[in-house]
């Protein structure tokens, strides 16, 4: 990737082989990892729903057993957020984070490996279980109690494996924190920082709040089940649902985590394509920070249904309500970036637009489900897995993408295949729309989630989505093929790579040398962000 | 890249990286150690 | 491929799909589009207020999807816009933020009158128990001691055995009928206590207009007042195992009259069973009735011919707690064991001992011994 530049560049030389991965400091090389790390387990992850989607695509019970589907159910969501999602925005934050900044690498690159190399070994934990007797868990990634303490050799594999993730992802917050605090650019104010990194300050500091509880929460289980304790047996004076109130004290900002850094990457395309600078970014900034503040008082709108108080589901009602608020704000302001702007839709920008239309439609769910007498008809059916694959799917997924395709050209200095890219992006729009939007009716009309058998009412339904699912999936083969023929070549970027595109990495050459800004550049509004 | 030929200014940073990087360190680690002396 | 030609097969999938959905096919369709408006007051003001916000969403997205569908098509770089510059305009902060306050506190008036409605649980004049196991319900009616066990039909459960043969499409109701139906009057305000006996579930009937969780070690209240005769089906909530999906919940909402001489053929029949407990069996008996149990409650997982599944469901033939002392097996049965039930909650000694007889029989395992409903009872 690096190799044109390498003959120019004396002090460009970099480690070889084996070692220059296993014990890489370079933030680039650690991105990289972090981005092919997280493309492979969204395969994996992305398989698993090709067998829940086939299970259903029929009524009657065709391929696997009940206990197996709900593995499947289980682990496709461990997978994707932990393997895929959260990986994939810590790739992005490497990559771009320093040189957005005007910083020669992170704050603590050793421990930026660390951070990286932790991530096999805790999924081989996880996968690992499915060998074991008991199978692999098969509770929900919710992990709730008493039910995830039925399962059999796997538990403490299961809560080490969200152990070593949480240590991983602290320690990448710790770092992204300690780069931007004190490895800025003279000149390189926090208001002139691109969204990206802003999203990104304030992701790190929510994943240092919440992942503790998680570890928490599963040591809690981990004790119950082998130590003797009785958090969550009600016979030993515990209460089952202390572990859902501990598990989405963590959740709901984890939902935030997911999002912010897509948010970000959508911050820097929009202004770049409608080659006009990001429309309120004093606002953009206020309202990242509120939503992500907000984000710690609305957990309990996840347990609508346990049996709360009066007072506390009106509460958490309210609560949850409010941050459609900021929310908004965001869109808003986004819409007003493009609104006189003079657009081009490039692939990135086609899925950032994506991003806008989508994660508002699962924003309208949410914001419906947030209603507590309502949500008591859609809790625990398809229209919750609607909604939060909306914001997921066509949300995080299509922004993280979306910076991919941005930041290839910079990445390896050449241009992907716009053809290909421009496939993929309506392939992957249309097939996800047919593969999700039908849950919200499938879901309103009374199916349950979490099961591989329904009543033939919804038959036809489940029919298009899984054919939904199927293309979608195959449409993903298209972003691998895109990334291997950049990889490989294409044609050649500039230093700009984007007409519109504005910031300390888009005075750099691309593909940038192994190290870069080992002097601290200049910065002054001009350069700063878009 | 290694810790040789560092100069004074980088040495100051690393220290004050690494410092910060202890404190946010001890902050998480205080959550869950905090959780666990609370709950057991 | 020609225009024409395209036009025509378009046209022709249109008008073979309008077709297919019309008549009685266009109104099950819409039956599996939208939330059911329900039989009670609670399911109407529920489904009201789902559709004004449904409604409110749909405008707010008309129109933000409009402006954008707008600004892409005339503010592009290839129609010749030229970008302006503006960055900001504290007056549209304002405003886009002022609005969506005041859209949701107009949405969380209602919201707050259905929530503080729907919590009223007093002055009920009757009470229905419901304690959720893995994988049936069981229900008590507490002011006349009457107990159901309620498990997914058979027909349902055969159907949906993997490699069954049999398709669902001609199984009536299939995964949405029981053995026993929950019958409850019309009119009457019925308290309903939700509770589970192993790990969390849910009850969900759609036309009452609610759910609420079942937690072992606790009881949640709740309410219905039934308005109309009719049968209503729903599903188990909240996942609790492996047949999550096949423990169906079917009320028969009958008028008050019918309820009552409901209610005397219940109490008729509980003490007809009562007696079977206390006699002794004999071989022949135990192992027919244990067959059954069997079907019922075991082969899901532990199979048709106690061969298990490698890895999940350990086999019964060959087993050694199956050919070993009885008290063992007896007690593995009651108490269950990780993902197995602890069957003490949900079958009676009679269940108990007749299909531990069985397995101890089958398959040539060689315990070959009989266990009487006395045996269970002297264990619990």
């Amino acid at each position: 990737m690096y190799e044109a530049v390498l003959h120019d560049d004396h002090h460009d030389h970099k480690p070889t082989g084996i070692g220059r991965w296993l014990f890489s400091t370079n933030h680039k090389d650690i991105g990289t990892m972090y981005l092919v790390f997280a493309l492979i387990m969204f395969f994996v992850g992305g398989a698993m729903s090709m067998v829940i989607r086939a299970e259903l695509f029929q009524p009657g019970i065709q391929y696997v057993d009940p206990q197996f589907y709900n593995s499947m159910v289980t682990v496709h969501a461990l997978v994707m957020i932990f393997g895929a999602l959260m990986p994939a925005g810590v790739g992005l934050a490497n990559w771009m984070i320093p040189m957005m900044i005007g910083a020669p690498d992170m704050a603590l690159p050793r421990m930026n490996n660390m951070s990286f190399w932790i991530l096999p070994f805790a999924f081989t934990l996880l996968l690992s279980t499915f060998f074991m007797q008991g199978g692999a868990p098969a509770g929900g990634w919710t992990m709730y109690p008493p039910l995830v303490l039925q399962l059999g050799d796997g538990l403490p594999y299961l809560v080490f494996a969200v152990h070593f993730l949480g240590i991983s992802s602290i320690m990448g917050a710790i770092n992204i924190i300690a780069t931007v605090f004190n490895m800025r650019a003279p000149g390189m104010t926090f208001m002139r920082l691109p969204l990206f990194v802003w999203a990104w300050i304030i992701t790190a500091f929510l994943l240092i709040a919440a992942m503790p509880v998680l570890a928490g929460g599963v040591t809690m289980l981990l004790t119950d089940k082998f130590f003797g304790t009785a958090f969550f047996d009600a016979a030993g004076g515990g209460d089952p649902v202390m572990f859902q109130h501990i598990f989405w004290f963590f959740g709901h900002p984890e939902v935030y985590i997911l999002v912010l850094p897509s948010f970000g990457v959508v911050s820097q395309i929009i202004p770049t394509f409608s080659r006009k600078p990001l429309f309120g970014y004093t606002s953009m900034v206020y309202a990242t920070a509120s939503i992500a503040f907000l984000s710690f008082f609305v957990w309990a709108h996840h347990m609508f249904t346990v049996g709360m108080p009066l007072t506390g589901e009106l509460f958490f009602m309210y609560a949850t309500m409010s941050i459609a608020v900021p929310t908004g704000v965001k869109i808003f302001n986004w819409m007003a970036t493009m609104w006189k702007g003079s657009m081009t839709f490039e692939t990135p920008m086609l899925f950032a637009i994506g991003l806008l239309f989508m994660f508002s439609i699962g924003g309208f769910s949410g914001l419906m489900m947030g209603i507590t007498p309502v949500d008591f008809q859609y809790h625990d059916t398809y229209f919750i897995v609607a909604h939060f694959h909306y914001v997921i799917v066509p949300g995080i997924i299509f922004g993280i993408i979306g910076g991919i395709y941005f930041w290839l050209p910079k990445w390896t200095g050449n241009m992907y295949d716009e053809k290909l890219g421009k496939l993929h992006f309506w392939l992957s729009a249309i097939s996800v729309n047919v593969l999700f939007f039908p849950m919200h009716f499938i879901g309103l009309a009374g199916m349950p989630r979490r099961i591989p058998d329904y009543n033939v009412q919804f038959a036809d339904w489940n029919a298009i989505i899984s054919l939904g699912g199927f293309v979608f999936g195959l449409s993903q083969l298209i972003l691998v093929w895109v990334v291997i023929k950049c990889v490989r070549g294409g044609e050649k970027a500039t230093d700009q790579v984007w007409e519109g595109a504005h910031g300390l990495e888009w005075t750099l050459p691309s593909p940038p040398p192994f190290h870069t800004f080992t002097t601290p550049p200049e910065v002054t509004d001009a350069t700063a962000h878009s | 890249m290694s810790d040789d030929g560092q100069n004074s200014a980088e040495k100051d940073l690393a220290k004050k990286n690494i410092r910060l990087a202890i404190i946010l360190g001890l902050i998480a680690a205080g959550f869950y150690i905090g959780f666990i002396l609370f709950y057991f | 491929m020609p225009v024409d030609k395209l036009k025509k097969i378009v046209l022709g999938v249109t008008a073979v799909s309008l077709f297919m959905m019309s008549g009685t096919a266009l109104a099950d369709y819409m039956n599996v589009l939208n939330l059911t408006e329900g039989v009670t007051p609670t399911s109407k003001m529920v489904y009201d207020l789902h559709m004004i916000i449904l409604y409110i969403v749909t405008a707010i997205g008309v129109v933000v999807f409009g402006v954008m569908c707008w600004s892409i098509y005339h503010h592009r770089k290839s129609k010749g816009a030229v970008a302006e510059q503006f960055h900001h305009s504290t007056s549209a902060e304002i405003t886009w933020t002022v609005i969506p306050i005041i859209i949701l506190v107009i949405m969380a008036i209602p919201a707050t009158k259905a929530l503080v409605f729907m919590e009223q649980t007093g002055d009920a004049e009757m009470t229905l128990k419901v304690t959720g196991l893995q994988w049936k319900w069981k229900y008590d009616y507490l002011d006349e001691d009457i107990t159901l066990i309620s498990s997914l039909s058979q027909d349902s459960n055969d159907a949906r055995q993997m490699g069954s043969g049999i398709d669902p499409n001609t199984v009536e109701n299939y995964l949405l009928d029981v053995d026993n139906y929950v019958v409850l009057p019309i009119k009457t305000k019925i308290r309903i206590l939700t509770t589970a006996a192993d790990v969390i579930h849910g009850w969900w009937v759609p036309a009452l207009g609610w759910k609420r969780d079942a937690i072992p070690g606790f009881i949640n209240d709740n309410w219905t007042y039934i308005e109309e005769s009719g049968i209503y089906r729903g599903n188990c909530a909240e996942l609790c195992g492996r047949d999550h999906g096949f423990m169906p919940i079917v009320i028969n909402a009958v008028p008050k009259a019918e309820y009552a001489v409901w209610v005397e053929e219940q109490k008729a029949t509980k003490l007809a069973t009562a007696a079977g407990a206390d006699k002794e069996w004999t071989k022949e008996e135990l192992l027919e009735k244990g067959k059954a149990v069997y079907a019922a409650n075991c082969v899901a997982c532990h199979m048709a011919e106690g061969q298990g599944l490698e890895g999940l469901f350990p086999a019964l033939k060959g087993s050694a707690i199956v050919n070993g002392p009885a008290s063992e097996m007896i007690m593995q049965v009651l108490n269950g064991k990780n993902m197995m039930p602890a069957f003490k909650n949900q079958l009676s000694d009679v269940d108990i001992a007749a299909v531990i007889t069985h397995e101890r029989n089958s398959w040539g395992n060689t315990a070959a011994d009989t266990v009487q409903p006395s045996d269970i009872k002297a264990a619990r």
